[in-house]
């Protein structure tokens, strides 16, 4: 990961295990099937990374 | 005080997720607005509202649904098969989310981008199979700056 940083020139960003990603997506997509869904405002983002263990500055959203 | 609020572009978008799911593929503004038996103008200016609140993206310069995240209207490197119809996830978290959309189970084997690695993002039983993880270059707060890039 540190080697496909330094080709691209680009930061370290934040290291997520994919059953991370999954519990995060099944708060974060399913309710757009239904009308009445409407986008999480940043407290509510804040609160379902925080609920998978994603947390800290990279994670802050507002 | 209370405000007036249309239910039409909420109902146009379950309509564009439930084409994508049915058929892998993002549906025309006509193709709602028959499905909807609305006029296509109407479906129209719910599609502009769509993407003016980033439910859905535009391709570049056109009026064609791109991304209905987790959904890509396009080829990407994150093919997802379910159901026996082929979807396209925007990302390795997109090959999730469309898992975590149908509800069932999903099949989708990716690319490491750095070592070429095959990656198994299939979703069974209601849980990933591999321990691998994902690098997120973009910090939350700039997640939009570049919706195709994070």
């Amino acid at each position: 990961m540190d080697r496909w940083c330094e080709e691209r020139a680009v930061a370290r960003g934040a290291v997520v295990s994919l059953d991370q990603c999954w519990r995060l997506s099944q708060v974060w997509y399913p309710g757009r099937l239904t009308p009445d869904w409407r986008r999480m405002n940043a407290m509510e983002t804040q609160a379902a990374f925080e609920s998978v263990g994603l947390t800290g500055e990279f994670w802050r959203v507002g | 005080m209370f405000a007036i609020i249309s239910r039409m572009p909420a109902l146009t978008r379950v309509a564009i997720y439930r084409h994508l799911i049915a058929t892998g593929r993002a549906p025309s503004v006509g193709e709602i607005a028959e499905q909807l038996g609305r006029d296509v103008t109407e479906v129209e200016r719910d599609y502009t509202e769509l993407a003016e609140s980033r439910v859905i993206t535009f391709a570049p310069s056109t009026r064609s649904i791109w991304m209905a995240h987790p959904f890509s209207a396009r080829p990407t490197p994150y093919r997802v098969e379910s159901g026996g119809i082929s979807y396209w996830a925007n990302c390795a978290w997109d090959a999730l989310g469309i898992a975590a959309m149908l509800g069932r189970d999903t099949r989708c084997v990716c690319r490491c981008p750095d070592c070429a690695d095959s990656i198994d993002l299939s979703v069974s039983g209601g849980a990933v199979r591999s321990d691998a993880v994902i690098h997120f270059v973009v910090p939350a707060w700039r997640f939009w700056e570049n919706v195709a890039y994070t």
